[in-house]
């Protein structure tokens, strides 16, 4: 096997056996179509474009954590049009379904903060509070008093509608 | 529906994977890494510094002063440098933002970094003019005192500075306004 055709292989496998986080992620912070297809790529051209800087000393998923978060946060608002659009029909179709699905659960969540939005994804992704603390650079302790702040608000939220 | 509850209904939601289309695109978009972000289009502000320096530069031709040619090679420098920094603006975000430790670290590296960028987007352009404004005294030894050269020369590299990082530092500074208000959000987590 070729450098090149390891190098593809790598970066297939990098993306293939994260695209649970990278696809839950996109919803999280995109609200159409659209946003969706321009952040899962930009995430995973930063993931390919980064994964050199990745040192063993940490776990994998805990850094596609951080790169996939930190590229929704500061990247979600721009819109590369430079790139080749994403064309497979089937695919479209199964993401506007899901949309509507997840856009039902995840209505609340979606009016938070971005920082906040970031807090509730790494909880539903159910990382414990060092993980979640070790991914943004906060304590553990502002990581509890905030994510009961933000249930509080969640719950009152609902309780209103 | 509390977040415990949806959090339940989120774990079971399932996840699509990458399609082979969207591997294929996305490997297309690693071996062309770098121009392929250049891009971005121009824009009315653009068009409109490309058709004033056409028309300085006819009109300095139809003049045909001493100077003539000379000023309208500066005018052409500029407007490329300007094409040039208003192009470049999206692969320089790409490239400046560094995913470090975690995402609090990756936030003030980035903003250093796109501060650093914004400096230079401020201070290129009047060094250019300046340098070029040089030259002209060398080259034509215009009869001016030292007070008028100084003053034409501060005018011309403020103006330029002032316009290039107005009109071609817009997404930059738009980045940078916004990783400040992230960074920000996310230090409110630690109070």
């Amino acid at each position: 096997m070729g450098i090149i055709d390891q190098e593809e292989s790598e970066i297939i496998r990098l993306l293939t056996d994260n695209a649970g986080i990278i696809h839950k992620l996109c919803f999280m912070y995109s609200n159409n179509n659209e946003e969706y297809k321009d952040l899962k790529q930009e995430i995973s051209y930063q993931l390919i474009k980064s994964h050199s800087q990745f040192k063993a000393d940490s776990k994998l998923s805990t850094w596609v954590y951080k790169v996939s978060l930190y590229t929704a946060l500061s990247f979600i608002k721009r819109k590369p049009r430079a790139y080749k659009q994403l064309d497979d029909v089937s695919n479209k179709l199964a993401i506007e379904d899901e949309f509507d699905e997840w856009n039902t659960i995840l209505l609340q969540i979606k009016k938070l903060s971005e920082t906040d939005k970031m807090l509730v994804f790494l909880y539903l992704e159910d990382k414990s509070y060092r993980d979640i603390a070790n991914i943004l650079g906060i304590s553990e302790s502002n990581v509890g008093v905030k994510l009961n702040r933000i249930k509080k608000r969640l719950k009152e939220y609902f309780r209103e509608e | 529906m509390e977040l415990e509850e949806i959090k339940a209904v989120y774990q079971q939601k399932k996840s699509i994977g990458y399609s082979q289309d969207e591997l294929d695109s996305i490997y297309h978009i690693k071996q062309q890494h770098g121009f392929k972000v250049l891009k971005t289009g121009f824009s009315w502000d653009l068009i409109a510094s490309i058709f004033i320096a056409t028309i300085f530069i006819v009109l300095l031709q139809y003049l045909d002063l001493r100077t003539s040619v000379f000023w309208s090679i500066c005018m052409a420098v500029l407007v490329v440098q300007h094409i040039l920094f208003y192009l470049l603006q999206n692969y320089f975000i790409r490239k400046l933002n560094t995913f470090e430790n975690n995402i609090s670290l990756s936030l003030k590296e980035s903003i250093t970094k796109l501060r650093g960028l914004l400096w230079f987007y401020r201070l290129w352009p009047a060094i250019l003019s300046t340098t070029l404004y040089s030259i002209y005294l060398v080259q034509f030894s215009p009869e001016l005192t030292i007070g008028y050269i100084l003053l034409i020369g501060i005018l011309i590299a403020i103006s330029v500075a002032g316009l290039s990082n107005i009109v071609s530092a817009v997404l930059v500074r738009k980045h940078y306004q916004k990783l400040i208000l992230l960074k920000e959000e996310l230090e409110s987590l630690s109070d």
